[in-house]
């Protein structure tokens, strides 16, 4: 390196000269050193590109492994889904369904100037309390200015342009019919619970997400029970009465096809229903139905072949002391007369004398297997149990005739179902879906004995001394009994039943009337047998549950006999031949 | 300089043709995803409507509304049929008219 350095630097052993080509050799040193320069270069470039392309294909396989967001929207829809399901008549008529509705929200901390909102407020919303409004701005805490907008309301609030008020969705049950249902259908809550009625029983069901599309479908009929109820809202007018029920059952399976209860009320408005007036008269009212116990008494003894329809009982006697308590009928009847025409001329005196043929543990037995004596079940949650009572003395006596003994009428018409479709006891349902075990029915009298009842039940009807005239609407071959009680609250008021079974041969369906203290109604012209009779001052089931029933037969046969096979070729074709 | 085996070629060449793939696939799934997307959020609509049609037509038939709707526009009084006024078919009709006619 000295020498090199040192320019003067001769060497004397050198024999030849040669020269370096310096500049070949600076050139090839640059190149060299330019390559390992470009050569990083490229290392780095490509260190780059490597790691980009590593990145976008991580980042497509991150990427490609996503779920798609199609999923998410289908969640969206589930999130749409309606929370209740609907519930539709036995024709697929609509009777429940839901709507998307609104709350109106105000956070206080957003209106900038609360005097114009309240005035604001004050102006489309009148029936606002502006103490209570003013109160909770104050407060600045979150509160509700109106539950369940009307879509006017809404758009209103909207037209305010106000950042503080919310407009919180939510989901509302919507009943189309208003009050037809609404002793059945029941309410639901703010958060959608069903609180009583159909949608408190079926709560989980009509809840049941899996089975959205798919209605629940109740055995009612919605034209039927509409002809019902107006004539029971009728007879309420007429007959100055404070309350009525109807209940149409087939009973073959026990298929509810209109349960009526008056008065009723709007389950669109949301109000706490806690009047006693509004109690489901049919399932929850328990009462003594007199009369109609009439039927089970004999039934029995027919069955137990203590008697035959014609078996003529001698020395009735017009009165009877049973312990303290003096038994009678509410007119004189012969002193003789047949089982079959106590049932028709309806005589207390003929029926207790029959029940104690029968004895008190055949017709305590009796009554329980027919479902009479202790809660019924049923698809609604408003279901009465009838009284406990002991057999003590004169039970016998009384219950033979149907006092002293209460049940809901929903138990009675199920009672006179099982008496009429042959003997077998059927279960009331509300539940179209829920079908009727026919090979593990339970027996309760032998067909022979039913057909026998459905025979004297129809001239309770047709015989000039039956107590059931009004019902004989022409074609349907009616069949019934009255029941005329005292209230056991009030014994100055009556509870007037009839309790009808059609068409008697081979009944199809049982029909309940029932009124809660009617009066006589002078008004009325009467057609009896072809005559019309007026002024009438009399207030028992025949002139007032009965008439109501044939009104009802009248109006609701033609669909029944349309709709039903049976029923039409049995009566339809016969009289068009 | 760069060498490569017919093995490496070909994983080169299939992750070539992944990474150009990919997001075509995925480009395509997304506008479909879209049209997806549109149908669903029409068919929801349509639903919605169908449904407040639905509601709206079972309350506007209803017995009550019928009646009154009847009652309020309509003079004529409606009578109830009884059973010997249902026919089964037209020709049972007829035949009961001319019996009447005959009589």
């Amino acid at each position: 390196m000295k020498n090199k350095n040192n320019k003067n630097f001769i060497n004397q052993n050198q024999k030849s000269f040669f020269f370096d080509d310096f500049l070949e050799i600076s050139l090839k040193q640059k190149k060299i050193h330019k390559s390992k320069i470009s050569e990083d270069r490229l290392y780095i470039l490509f260190s780059v590109f490597f790691s980009l392309i590593l990145i976008f294909s991580i980042s497509i396989f991150s990427i490609s492994i996503q779920p798609s967001k199609f999923q998410e929207y289908k969640k969206v829809d589930q999130n749409s889904l309606f929370l209740r399901r609907d519930v539709v008549d036995r024709n697929g008529q609509l009777i429940a369904s839901n709507i998307n509705s609104y709350h109106a929200a105000v956070k206080p901390r957003l209106i900038k100037n609360k005097e114009n909102f309240i005035i604001k407020i004050k102006l489309n919303f009148p029936e606002l309390s502006l103490v209570e409004l003013k109160k909770n701005l104050k407060n600045k805490k979150y509160f509700y200015l109106k539950k369940r907008l009307t879509e006017d309301e809404k758009n209103k609030l909207w037209s305010f342009g106000e950042k503080g008020i919310i407009i919180e969705p939510f989901q509302s049950r919507i009943y189309p019919h208003g009050q037809l249902f609404s002793h059945v259908l029941g309410q639901t809550d703010e958060e959608n619970y069903g609180i009583s009625g159909i949608e408190k029983f079926f709560d989980k069901d009509l809840k049941n997400i899996k089975k959205n599309n798919d209605p629940l479908f109740l055995t009612l009929d919605t034209n039927i029970q509409f002809l019902i109820k107006t004539e029971l809202k009728r007879a309420i007018e007429v007959f100055n009465a404070k309350a009525a029920g109807g209940l149409l059952m087939d009973v073959t399976n026990g298929e509810v096809l209109s349960l009526v209860s008056l008065p009723d009320y709007n389950v669109n408005i949301r109000n706490n229903i806690s009047d006693l007036k509004y109690m489901n008269q049919i399932t929850k009212g328990v009462y003594e139905l007199g009369s109609v116990f009439k039927t089970f008494t004999l039934a029995l003894a027919i069955e137990e072949n203590i008697l035959s329809p014609d078996t003529i009982i001698k020395n009735i006697p017009s009165k009877i002391k049973c312990s303290k308590y003096t038994i009678s009928d509410i007119h004189k009847f012969p002193e003789e007369l047949t089982a079959e025409d106590i049932l028709i001329q309806s005589s207390n005196i003929g029926s207790l004398l029959i029940g104690r043929k029968i004895g008190e543990e055949k017709l305590k037995s009796f009554l329980e297997n027919l479902g009479l004596l202790k809660s019924v079940s049923f698809e609604l949650e408003e279901i009465g149990k009838p009284l406990n009572f002991n057999w003590e003395k004169c039970k016998l006596e009384t219950v033979s005739f149907g006092h002293g003994i209460t049940t809901t009428p929903l138990q009675a018409a199920a009672a006179y179902a099982a008496i009429t479709n042959g003997g077998y006891i059927v279960n009331p349902t509300l539940n179209l879906q829920k079908e009727f075990d026919l090979e593990n029915k339970k027996s309760i009298i032998s067909n022979k004995t039913s057909s026998q009842i459905n025979k004297i039940l129809r001239k309770v009807v047709t015989d000039k001394e039956g107590t059931g005239s009004f019902a004989d609407i022409f074609g349907y071959d009616v069949g019934g009994k009255t029941g005329t009680a005292k209230n056991y609250t009030n014994f100055e008021k009556n509870i007037n039943t009839f309790i009808s079974i059609f068409p008697s041969k081979a009944p199809k369906y049982v029909l309940l009337v029932l009124l809660d203290d009617p009066k006589a109604a002078p008004q009325i012209s009467y057609n009896y047998r072809g005559q019309t009779i007026k002024n009438i001052s009399r207030n028992e089931a025949g002139w007032n549950s009965v008439y109501v029933a044939g009104k009802i037969i009248e109006k609701i046969g033609p669909i029944l006999a349309i709709n039903n096979n049976e029923v039409h070729n049995t009566h339809v074709v016969k009289k068009n031949n | 300089m760069l060498r490569f085996n017919r093995k490496k070629l070909i994983i080169c060449s299939i992750y070539v043709s992944f990474f150009i793939a990919i997001p075509i696939i995925k480009n395509e799934t997304r506008l479909i995803e879209k049209k997806i997307q549109i149908y669903t959020s029409q068919i929801l609509f349509l639903e919605k409507n169908l449904l407040e049609a639905n509601l709206e037509f079972q309350y506007l038939t209803s017995p009550e509304i019928l009646t009154n709707k009847i009652n309020e526009n309509i003079d004529t009084k409606y009578n109830n049929l009884k059973i010997s006024e249902i026919y089964l078919n037209f020709e049972d009709f007829i035949s009961e008219q001319k019996k009447q006619q005959k009589f």
